[in-house]
Parts: structure tokens; sequence; C-alpha cells
């Protein structure tokens, strides 16, 4: 599959070259002199012509001799004409063309409607002026990116990696090694709530990559920003109104070839599936009966090879003499993905023969089949009353359902457990903004929004089924129903937020800023979970014809799973942004936010922690330097404090079980806050060529860690707990270089964290004694990798409209996941992925494109860096030097379609 | 000079407004959390249903419990002779969302009965299905009460501190907890009939009756133990022990009647972080038809150490159980696991054994007298002596799915001088199923002269193993007496000194 692909790419790279009169140069921005990638040069009446390369470059070849009007243009720029004349057939006329906006520049990141957003000039631009250290991706970009979710585009950004989802997609990002818990995520500046059922970071493959104007990765705060990014802040800008009619839709189809006709897809129907719970519909009194529960959710069909489909259409108009502008796209995706997974579970682990050595509980040859369903619907609209004021509002709609059936089985037992698992989540967030700008005088301006987000998870009916085959010296001698649960879990999470900003211009160098917002955020989340009990001794032959009864037909009514929360946060700042001789600014202020939470839940009155509240208050001093060393060169230096809020599930006492252990909220638990230093050297050359290069140091205090909590034998808890403080360290690289057709970007990021806690050791004492107690431990943050880092390859020839990129992501080996036991932690062995986009224009208004992804059929594997105890021969294991217990299997997935654009 | 002025003045502005953004937000930071709900214990009187309660059960007064029934730390409970307590069901709303009602023990139980005076817990009204081949279930789920859980268990939880129960029937418990009210239990798991699970504590059942259960019917997790004397009764519907032991647990079970356990009498294994390592002496006990309702096979059938746990294994007879004593040597891993839950091997040289008497009454069972993850081979002095049948372990570890055996026991069925020869008592037979007798009703375990199991006892386990006296001795503190293994097999010696029921 590869091979082609590259020698059709070395073709198109190689071909086309005659000798003959030519016309050639650059065209530049007549103000900032940048290249403009894509500008169109033609002679005027004539059909030659042809389009800037990556560097701005143009040639036009094989010009007969004659006089000439050459003509360069760019939307949003006015159009240059001048004359040239050819005299000979073997010429070569130099002609570099200037030309200007014209369009009031870009000042600040956040920009209002006008003005093309989406492109990688734009994008570098805004890198450049923006007052604090951030990294920017545009839709042209992500447009010719592999990646269809949000959640895959991020992977490409410096300094950020990505945890995946049990599909190989990336679903949360880590920025400089912070795991998910120390970012936020915004959408248009306005953060949004989470549907997550136990988290406040939001899953990030929920947003289709279509929708985004450009995407933000800030990683230094301004008072102005919310202040709980220890590790960065994830600013998705939907697209926004375009200054003429703009009409472009999206039809695209593919597959994953892991599912074939001998692994084929094996999904289920959620059309008869039980919304609610019986306590739901019927109150908790309500003995629940073996009819209330559907069985529709375990009855699986196979399907070869599904095909994957993605829908996208937006329009966009300005109206009433540029008054009025709109946007409104939507985005469909119906995504089936596979997973074969090899799963060891965990046991304790023994004194012997070294302590702490490593226990496994059994192995599971587990298979995943996903459907993803995904829409986004977004809507903006803005209206300019007049040069001072300016109203737009602003609608998301995003929703994920996921069909997830997971089966699994021990393969080396004379009793054969096969365990499905019928999931369905249905996620969505929706969020509406009113948003108001207001110059008062020429000097002090206004903003406000009004801004309100909900987010909801739901997963009915979720079953857990148990099959087991027993055998006795070969033969089959029963097929029994084991075990049979239904759960119901539904989280909702509403915000209300007010924001308002004043900005005063003291003098022409001297802003100051002061606002603030109080956000109302109310929470609620239920759970109910039933039993169904096998009948011994009956045989088992179809889920719809199997028996089985209720011992306990109730729901726990003591179950801290069911509770309401609010949580009000007041937020106020004041900010000064001066400049000095032009050349050095300084933003700097003080930011203070106010948490006040509260939560009501069923837990039993005889338990601590039934209902609690915690107040806390955080000053956040911070200050950004912007030294301009030359119109191409930025030396910035930040400091910042920021905290991270724990979340609802983390301070109620709520008891969930997981795989291995019990997670339970701990009410003691405080945020941690985090001092952030930050040095970069900016150099943006001609056109797109960028080189960053910046240093980090991060002290996190009451750093928020997962420890064990020993309870008894059949439940062992994992609790957050504050484990003291922590440090990070690291360095940032990024490279950009065009030469004519061809870019390279690349990135890399060295992080360095450390924090010591406390973890379990079983040991022994004597011949006759084996015991166990807590020793320190040292070990890098969950989620920080050494090295992380990205390479792409860029081919674009405007001529042929044909664009192409291979992108290559490094991700190097961390801790997935934090062992309560000392030295077994979870590391995901490193990663690399390669991927290939590419996209011709067929027709005026058609592009063609094919996006692949995984082309090194790269498998996600967790192992435990322990002497592997396991047989070398059994599944998932390659080495004596560690024990494997996770290895996923995803292989390619193929996209291809056509893009309309009016 | 005009402007600088202007420019420091807003300065000055500026660094007031910080300074006191900077005093607003610093006001310090709040925790409230709601206390759990305390009730001093209330004094028992005729009237008492539940709720926190300490001082004594009168002799032969019945007490009908609808909601908990708590003793605090620091408090005691006693209950006299001949009182009987009715476990009730329990609404949910009163009883922390559970539909079965427990005694909770933080502080001291004391349930003091006579031979002649029991005590019971117990369900009013409730009869027993003690018939052979009675059915457990039917369609609409389980039909033998004995395990229906109509009640929970007597619990207790980390800072208990004694626990003597002497003479008393415990019946019916293990219902299921939908929030468990004590540490141990995992919420919406079945309650322990007994839990336990302070190891500085002391837990003593003697000259009990345990009858029934879901799950087990004793689980400790912590704590100094001794259970003698006692008959246990189906205990455990899919699952469940007699007397389950965890790390943290030292202590004797012995002289001890169990019939019809869905897995063992008494395992041990040492999972858990409590210490000291789990040491369980499993002596002279009579085991008979059980492991026939584990729903996994290979996790024993009467006596069993796992997961590093040591102790000693002697002088007990096991008749018709699905498995002989099993001590867990096969380690994970390899490439024929047995059960799809594999665990982790016992604490293999700290235990001793032998001296126990099996009988078989069909094959299946006579290949499972040394089952193969169990690393005892043949110790020689157990009877049948597999050398005079002629009979060899070819293998004990690994094996596939065919061979789930480790010799072939044709020769060890109904083997001569195996038969123990209980006075009143009903074998399987040829035909009939070791499953369908499980209780003790209408039986005598005691032995008829000419018993093979006569004479054949350990009185000492050697000298690394000398017995274990780790409880107090006391009519109504402690253990009535410990009583040293026997020359005869089993939990009925001819001297008597054995089970008195």
């Amino acid at each position: 599959m590869i091979k082609p692909l590259l020698c059709f790419l070395l073709l198109l790279l190689f071909s086309f070259y005659t000798k003959a009169a030519t016309v050639k140069g650059f065209i530049f921005d007549s103000k900032t002199g940048e290249p403009l990638v894509g500008a169109t040069i033609l002679l005027k009446n004539t059909q030659y012509g042809t389009s800037a390369g990556l560097d701005g470059s143009y040639e036009i070849k094989n010009i007969p001799v004659g006089n000439y009007t050459i003509v360069g243009q760019l939307v949003g720029y006015i159009a240059l004409e001048k004359t040239i004349s050819i005299k000979n057939d073997s010429d070569v006329i130099i002609d570099n063309l200037l030309i200007s906006e014209n369009i009031s520049q870009l000042n600040e990141v956040i920009v209002t409607g006008i003005g093309e957003q989406e492109s990688e000039q734009s994008t570098r631009r805004s890198e450049q002026r923006a007052d604090n250290v951030l990294n920017i991706i545009g839709a042209k970009a992500i447009q010719l990116l592999p990646d269809i979710t949000v959640g895959n585009i991020l992977q490409r950004v410096s300094g950020v990696s990505i945890v995946r989802n049990s599909s190989g997609d990336g679903q949360y990002a880590i920025i400089r090694g912070m795991d998910k818990r120390y970012n936020y995520t915004l959408v248009n500046g306005i953060k949004i709530p989470s549907p997550d059922n136990k988290n406040r970071y939001v899953p990030l493959d929920i947003f289709p990559a279509d929708l985004l104007e450009r995407l933000e990765v800030v990683k230094a705060l301004t008072p102005s920003m919310e202040g709980d990014a220890i590790g960065g802040a994830m600013n998705m800008i939907m697209k926004s109104a375009p200054s003429t009619l703009t009409i472009s839709a999206t039809l695209a189809g593919g597959y994953s070839n892991i599912l074939t006709s001998s692994r084929p897809f094996a999904g289920f129907s959620t059309s008869t599936i039980a919304t609610k719970s019986p306590e739901a519909l019927y109150g908790p009194s309500y003995a629940a009966k073996v009819n209330d529960f559907g069985v529709s959710q375990l009855q699986y069909k196979n399907s070869n090879m599904p095909i994957n489909s993605i829908m996208s259409f937006s329009i966009g108009n300005r109206l009433l003499a540029d008054k009025l502008g709109f946007i409104v796209a939507g985005s469909y995706q119906n995504i089936y993905r596979g997973t074969n997974s090899i799963f060891w579970t965990l046991s304790q682990p023994r004194p012997d023969p070294e302590p702490n050595t490593f226990a496994f509980g059994e192995l599971q040859i587990r298979k995943f089949d996903t459907q993803q369903n995904r829409l986004g619907l977004h809507a903006k609209l803005d209206y300019n009353f007049n040069r001072n004021n300016k109203l737009s509002l602003y609608n998301l709609f995003v929703k994920l359902d996921e069909l997830q059936h997971r089966n699994y089985y021990n393969p080396a037992t004379i009793v054969l457990d096969i365990h499905d698992r019928s999931r369905f989540t249905s996620q969505n967030i929706y969020t509406t903004s009113l948003r108001g700008d207001h110059n008062i005088t020429t000097k002090l301006k206004l903003d406000w929004t009004f801004a309100y987000s909900n987010a909801t998870s739901s997963t009915p009916a979720w079953s857990d089924l148990n099959i087991r085959y027993t055998y006795n010296n070969g033969n089959l001698v029963s097929t029994e129903l084991a075990d049979f649960s239904q759960q119901w879990n539904k989280n909702t999470d509403n915000d209300k937020t007010g924001y308002l900003n004043f900005n005063y211009q003291v003098k022409s160098n001297f802003d100051i800023a002061i606002g603030g917002f109080a956000r109302f955020k109310n929470r609620d989340n239920t759970r109910a979970s039933y039993t169904l009990d096998p009948i011994a001794g009956n045989k088992y032959t179809t889920i719809d014809k199997a028996s089985y009864y209720l011992s306990y037909p109730y729901t726990n009514q003591s179950d801290a799973n069911n509770y309401t929360a609010k949580e009000n946060v007041y937020a106020f700042y004041a900010q000064g942004k001066y400049t000095l001789a032009e050349r050095l600014q300084l933003i700097g202020g003080l930011r203070s936010e106010n948490t006040n939470l509260e939560w009501h839940s069923q837990l039993s009155i005889y338990k601590s922690g039934r209902d609690g509240s915690k107040i806390y208050s955080n000053p956040l001093p911070s200050l950004n330097v912007k030294y301009t060393l030359s119109p191409k060169e930025n030396l910035r230096l930040s400091y910042y404090k920021a905290l991270s809020r724990p979340s609802f599930f983390e301070v109620i006492p709520i008891e969930l079980a997981g795989d291995n252990w019990t997670d339970s909220g701990n009410p003691n638990l405080n945020a941690a806050t985090a001092d952030n230093y930050d040095a970069r050297y900016e150099f943006f050359d001609k056109g797109n060529d960028q080189l960053l290069a910046g240093v980090f140091y991060k002290k996190i205090y009451n750093a928020i860690e997962y420890t064990f909590s020993n309870t008894s034998v059949s439940s062992g808890n994992v609790s957050p707990n504050n484990t003291g403080t922590a440090t990070n360290f690291g360095f940032e690289l990024v490279v950009a270089k065009y030469v004519k057709n061809f870019g390279v970007n690349a990135n890399y990021t060295y992080t360095n964290s450390s924090i010591t806690t406390q973890k379990l050791v079983f040991y022994r004492v004597d011949a006759n004694t084996t015991t166990n107690r807590n020793e320190d431990q040292n070990r890098p943050l969950q989620g920080q990798s050494n090295h992380i880092g990205n390479v792409s390859f860029v081919y674009k020839n405007s001529k042929l409209g044909f664009d192409a990129q291979l992108s290559f992501v490094y991700t190097g080996r961390r801790i997935n996941f934090v062992s309560p036991y000392k030295d077994l932690d979870y590391w995901q062995r490193d990663f690399s992925q390669l991927d290939f986009s590419c996209e011709k224009k067929i027709f005026k208004k058609f592009n063609y494109f094919l996006k692949i992804t995984n082309l090194l059929d790269s498998p996600l594997i967790i192992e435990i860096v322990h002497t592997n105890t396991i047989d070398a021969d059994q599944p998932g294991q390659d080495s004596r030097k560690s024990i494997v217990i996770q290895k996923d299997d995803f292989h390619q997935t193929f996209l291809t379609g056509l893009r309309f654009k009016l | 000079m005009k402007m600088k002025f202007v420019l420091l003045k807003q300065l000055i502005v500026a660094a007031i407004t910080l300074s006191l953004m900077i005093e607003l937000s610093s006001c310090g930071s709040k925790t409230e959390v709601s206390v759990a709900y305390y009730q001093s214990g209330k004094p028992i009187d005729a009237t008492t249903t539940g709720g926190a309660v300490k001082g004594t059960m009168l002799t032969n007064t019945t007490y009908r419990i609808t909601t908990d029934l708590i003793v605090n730390a620091g408090d005691t409970l006693v209950i006299q002779p001949g009182v009987k307590i009715y476990m009730g069901a329990a609404d949910p709303a009163k009883n922390a969302g559970n539909a079965v009602t427990n005694l909770i023990v933080h502080g001291t139980l004391l349930s003091l009965g006579t031979k002649e005076s029991p005590i019971y817990f117990t369900v009013e009204n409730q009869a027993k299905t003690d018939v052979p081949a009675a059915k457990v279930s039917d369609l609409t789920g389980v039909i033998d009460p004995a395990y229906k859980g109509i009640w929970g268990g007597i619990l207790g939880d980390t800072d208990t501190k004694l626990m003597v129960i002497k003479w008393t029937h415990v019946e019916f418990g293990c219902g299921k907890l939908a929030t468990a009210p004590v540490t141990g239990i995992t919420n919406g798991n079945p309650a322990y009939m007994i839990s336990f699970i302070n190891p500085n504590g002391v837990f003593v059942l003697e000259d009990s009756w345990v009858y029934g259960g879901v799950d087990d019917p004793i689980r400790l997790q912590g704590g100094k133990f001794n259970v003698m004397r006692n008959t246990f009764e189906k205990g455990g519907l899919l699952g469940g022990e007699s007397l389950n032991v965890k790390a943290g647990c030292v202590g004797n079970y012995a002289y001890n009647l169990t019939i019809g356990a869905a897995t063992n009498g008494p395992k041990a294994s040492n999972k858990g972080t409590n210490t000291p390592t789990a040491n369980v002496y499993m002596y002279n006990n009579t085991i008979v038809n059980s492991g026939f309702r584990r729903d996994k096979p290979g996790r024993g059938g009467c006596l069993n150490f796992e997961e590093g746990a040591t102790g000693v294994a002697f002088n007990n007879i096991v008749v018709n159980c699905k498995y002989g004593l099993r001590i867990l040597t096969a380690d994970k891993g390899g490439a024929g696991q047995y059960s799809s839950n594999p665990l982790l091997p016992a604490g293999f040289s700290n235990i001793a054994y032998g001296n126990n008497l099996y009988y078989a009454d069909n094959v299946d069972i006579a290949n499972q007298i040394y089952p193969v993850e169990s690393g005892t081979g043949n110790p020689g002095t157990d009877i049948p002596n597999f050398s005079t049948l002629g009979i060899t372990l070819t293998s004990t570890f690994p094996m596939t799915k065919a061979t789930v055996v480790a010799y072939e026991g044709n020769k060890a069925v109904k083997a001569a001088g195996t038969d123990p020869l209980f006075k009143i008592f009903t074998l399987a037979g040829a035909t009939g199923k070791p499953s369908d007798i499980s209780y003790a009703t209408g039986f005598d375990f005691n032995l008829q002269s000419g018993s093979p199991a006569i004479g054949k006892g350990a009185t000492s386990f050697g000298a690394n193993f000398p017995l274990l006296s780790v409880v107090p001795i006391s009519d109504n503190f402690g253990s009535s007496g410990v009583t040293p293994p026997n020359k005869d097999l089993g939990a009925y010696p001819t001297d008597g000194s054995g089970n008195k029921h």
C-alpha cells in the first residue's frame, strides 16, 4: 500500500519541466513583505497563469513573444496589474509583485469575522502578534491533515500528545507533559463543560474537524484568561462569516481495514433500547421484573466491511451592506472502528522472589467494535450596527453517539468465559453565546458575553453478559449464563456564565483592562444498576431465550453516584498592557478566581460526606513580556500562576468499581496550583517559514494523584490525594521551512517531570513472614513523555491544484496509569504513527481528497517495566525486560471523497 | 514633566487596585462535610427492633429486628441463652438502602448460648427444606430458603475488638447489600453471614450451627480466631466456604462438620494487605458432599490453601467432595491455567498435611482426591494409600484442556477401608448424587466401632507447627477450650472430645 503511494508522489515532484520564455518571481504583501501562498498570477486575456508556491514564488513558462499585462491577485487583496514585454523565446523575466490588503489588520488573536483566518499565513501572523505563548493550526492546514476529529489534530501541535480511546483515536490532550486534568477547552474563547461522567476535561473526539477555523493551544495565560490551565488551554475557533457568499460541502466514504470477512464488525442496534431504568420509570420502591430489561442490545449482527461516511456542509455570507454576517455549518460522520486487543488483568504483587514481584490475574483476548455517530451543527451571526457597536450570536451543538461492543475471553482454561459488553454512550454539548462589542469612546471599549452551555452523557442499558462454557476432558459439558448486569448512567452539566470586560487606553502605548465573569454550574449525576442472577444448571442458548431472575430487584438507594452539585466561580482581573519604544511589550496583572462548590448526594446518612461544600480562592498573578528583536523576531518571557480544580467525582465520597480497583472520592482534596515560567524565541521568516524555540519550568503544588487506600481484600480503593510538590521542565522547538512547492514542518518537545508518592510494597521479612508497607517512589507525572515530536512533509502544487502531506508523530514512552504498587506503573511504549493525505482539484470547484491513517500499522502497547514472569510465547510478549499487559491493534483507515467550494 | 506625573498617578491607582484585589482574594479556603449520623446506644428492652443498642438481651426473650441493629464502638451487646432474634425484611428507606437487616458490631458481641438453651439468629416461621435432592432453584429463581439471603449478617468492622458466638444458630442470612454498612463487603454483593475484619481483634465461633448462605457463611479478613465444633450446612449458593480466611488471620478450624458447602469447608488465602500472613490450622473436620454448587471448576471442594496462605491440614474425613485437599502450587501464567481466574500459589513450604481420609463414590470424585493444581503429591499417610492401591500420580502441572486429572482413579472408588462408617448417614452410592444431601438433620456423624478413621490421627503436626492457641480462654470473653488434635480422624472422635452436636 505504501510503496505505490510514495512512487506516485515522487513522480509528481519531478515532472513538468520544459525550457522557454519564462516570467518568474515572488508575490508579497506590500506591507508585511510576507509571501502570499496560493495567490493567482496570470497574463491578462491569455491562458497563461499560475499560483504562488509555499514560499510565494511563481513561474509562468512557454510564453510567446509579445506584450502582456501581468495580474497578481488574492482574496482579500487589491489586484495589481503591470505591463511586461517578452522579446525572445529564451527570455527569463524576473518580476516581484507587491500587493496590499484591502482590509484592516488583525491585532489580537481573537479576531472578529472579516478576513481569511483559516490560512497558514494568517495563523503564523497570529502567533507572531499574540500577546502570549501559543501555537495555532488553521483550517487550511486542518483540511489537509489526515485527521477528521479535533482529538487527532491536537497530536500535530508542538508540545501536545494525545490519550487515545479504545478505537485508537485521540480523545484527550496532554500539554507539555501535563495530564488532561491540567488543561481546559474553549469554544470561541468560552469554556465549555464536559459530558464526562467523572472529569472536567472535555473529550475532544466529539468535535468534527471541519467546523474549525483554527485551533489554538495557549501555553501561557494572561490575567484576562481563565486560570485553570497549568498545562495549557485549547481554544477551538469555529468558522466565522466570510466576506462574500461561500458555500462548501464535503462527501466522503472509507473503511477501517481491520474489519474484514474474517474479523467482521459485530455491532448492535439501539432502536429498542430501554432509555430509562426501571427505577427512573417507576420509582425507587418498585421491584424490577425481568421483563423490564431488554436484550436487543446484546444481539449482535455481523457486517464484513462497513462503510464509513462523512458529510459536511457550510454556507456563509455578508448581507445588508456587509452589516450582517452569517455562517451555518453542519457535519455528520458515521465511522466503524475495530480494535483487537490483548489484555492481562493484574493481581496483588507477590513478596517473592523479590519485593513487589508482578503477578497477573488473567489473560483476556479482547475485541472492540465501535460505531461512532458524530454530528456537529454550528451557526454564527454577527451584526455591525456601526463602527462602534457590534453584536454576535454563536451556537454550537455537537453530539457523539458511540455504540461499543466489547468481547473478551480467556483462552487458556477449561472454563471458557465469554464476556460481551454493549455500551451505548450518547454525549452532547450545546453552547450558545451572545456577545456585544462596544467602543464607548475612542479610548474605552467594552465587551460582554452571556453564555449558556449544557453537556450531557447518557449510557442507557449498559449491559454486561458472561456466558460460561465448561469443558471436561475436551468435551463441552455445559453452557450457562454466569453473570448479567445492566446499568443506566446519566450526567448533565449546565453552565450559565456572564462575562464583562473593559479596556481603557490610557496612552497610545498603555492599556488597562479590567473585567471578570460569574459562572453558575449545576451538575446532576444519576446511576442505577441491576444484577440479573443466573439460574444454576439452566442451559443457555441465546440471550432472548435465557432465564434469569433478580434476587435484589432494587437499585442502591445509598449510592453517592446519585448526586446534585453546583459550583459558582467568580473571577475578576486587572491587566495592564504597556509598550515601550515599540519593541518591548509588557502584559501583566492579577486575576482572582473564587470557587464555591456544594453537593448533595444519596450516600447513607451513616457515612460521612453525604453533603458538603468547598470554598476556595486563588490569586493568580501573571506577567508576559514580549521583546521584538527585529520585525521578524520576538523574544518572550512569561510567568503565570494557575490552578487545577478537582472534579465533582473526586471530592464527593463516591465509590465506583473499575477493572482493577474501586475509585473513590476524597472530600479533603484541594485544588492544585502551579508557578509556570516560559521563555521563547520566535523567528518568522518569509512566507510561513518559522522557528520557535522555548523553555519552560513548572512547579506544581498539591499535585493531585491517585493513591491506594486499602480497605479490605475485596475492595481496594484508589482515591485522589494531594501528594506534594511536582516539578516539570522542558523545551520546545518548532521549525517550518517552505521552498517552492515543498514544505517541512517539524516540532520536538523534551519534557522532564518528577513527583514522589507513597506506594505499597509486598516483601518478605523472614522465612515465615511476609508483609507490606508504604515506600516512596519517584517517577514522572502520568502522561509525560520525555520526547514527543512531529514531522510533516508538504507538497503543494497550486497550478495542478494538488496538495499532499505525509505526517509523522512520535510519542515517547510515558506512564499511562500510575499503579498503587511501587515500581509497577503501567507505561505506554513509545508510539510512532505515519499518516498520508492528499487533495487534487478535479473540476473548477471540486477537490478530490484521500486520507490514510496509520501506514506503519503501529499497535498501542502498555507494559510494566519489570522482569517478564509471563511465558515468552504468551500473546503480546516480546521481551524479557518488560511485561506487555495490553496490546491494541487498529490497522489502517482509508477515507476518500469530494469537497466542493463556491 | 506633567506627562510623567499623570503616568505615575495612574500607576499608583493600578497598584492600589491590585493590592485591594489581593486582599479580597486571599480569603482562605474552607471545606465542610456532613458527618456520619451517630446514635448513642440505647439499652435493650423488649420493644427493641433495631438501631444503636447496648446491654443484654435477656434469656428466653424474642426480639424482632426490622432495621439494622448497631453496637457502637465501646459498647457491648450480651445475648443470654435461649434468646431468639428474628431478623426481618427491612424498609430500604430506613435501612441504608438495604432491604435486609444486619447486626453491625463495632464494639463487642457476646452471644452466649448453651447446649440446652441455644440462641437463634433466624427468620420467623421460616421452614427448612431438608429433604434429599431438594431443588435449589427453578425458573423463577432460588427456591430453597437456605440460599435466599433473607437477612444480612452479623457484621464486624475494622474497629471490632471481640466477637464471641457460642451455641448459637445463625440461619438464612447472606442477603444482598446494596450499600455495605461496614468495611470488607462490596456494595451490591451479598453479606457474609458473619464477617470479621480486625487483625487485632478476637473472633470465637464455637459449638454453633451455621445454615445456608449466598456467598461465604463466614469471612474473616483479619483477626485471631478459634472456630471449633460447629456444624455448617448448605453454605453458599454458587460459591462459598464455611470459613473463608484472608490475610491478617491466625487461628484454628477444627472439629467442624461441613455438609453441602458450595465450595470448601475452610479456605485460607493470604490476599489483602493485612498482617500477619494467613495461618489456619485445619484439623479433625468432617466434610461431606461439598464443592458441587461452585460454578467454576478447580476451586476446591473440602480444604484449600492458596495465594500465600500457610497452616496445617490433618485428620480430616472427606466424603464425596468434588476435590481433595488443594494446596495451590501451580504457578500462574503457564500454558494451562486450570480455572479462568487463576490464583497465586499457597505458601507451600509453610504448610504441613497428612492423615486425611477420602471416600469417593464415583470415579469423577476419585480422580480429584489429589487435584492437578495441588502440589501435595501422595503424602503416604492418607486413607486410602495410593501406593497400596497401585495408583501413581503422573503429573500435577501443567495440563491441557484434555487432561485435567493427575491419574486414573478407578481403584480409589469405594476403596476398601475408606468408608468412615458414620453412625447414621446415606452415602450417595453408585447412582445417587453427592449433592443430594446437603444438610445434617437426621444424621449422626459419630463413628461406628470398626471405622477406619479410628486411631489413624496425628496428635501433633511436627516441630515446626506447634499447636495454636491465639485467643483468650474464657467462658464469656474467649474460647471455651482449644481442643487439640485427636488420635481419631474427623469431627467426632470416639473419646467425645470433639463436636457435641
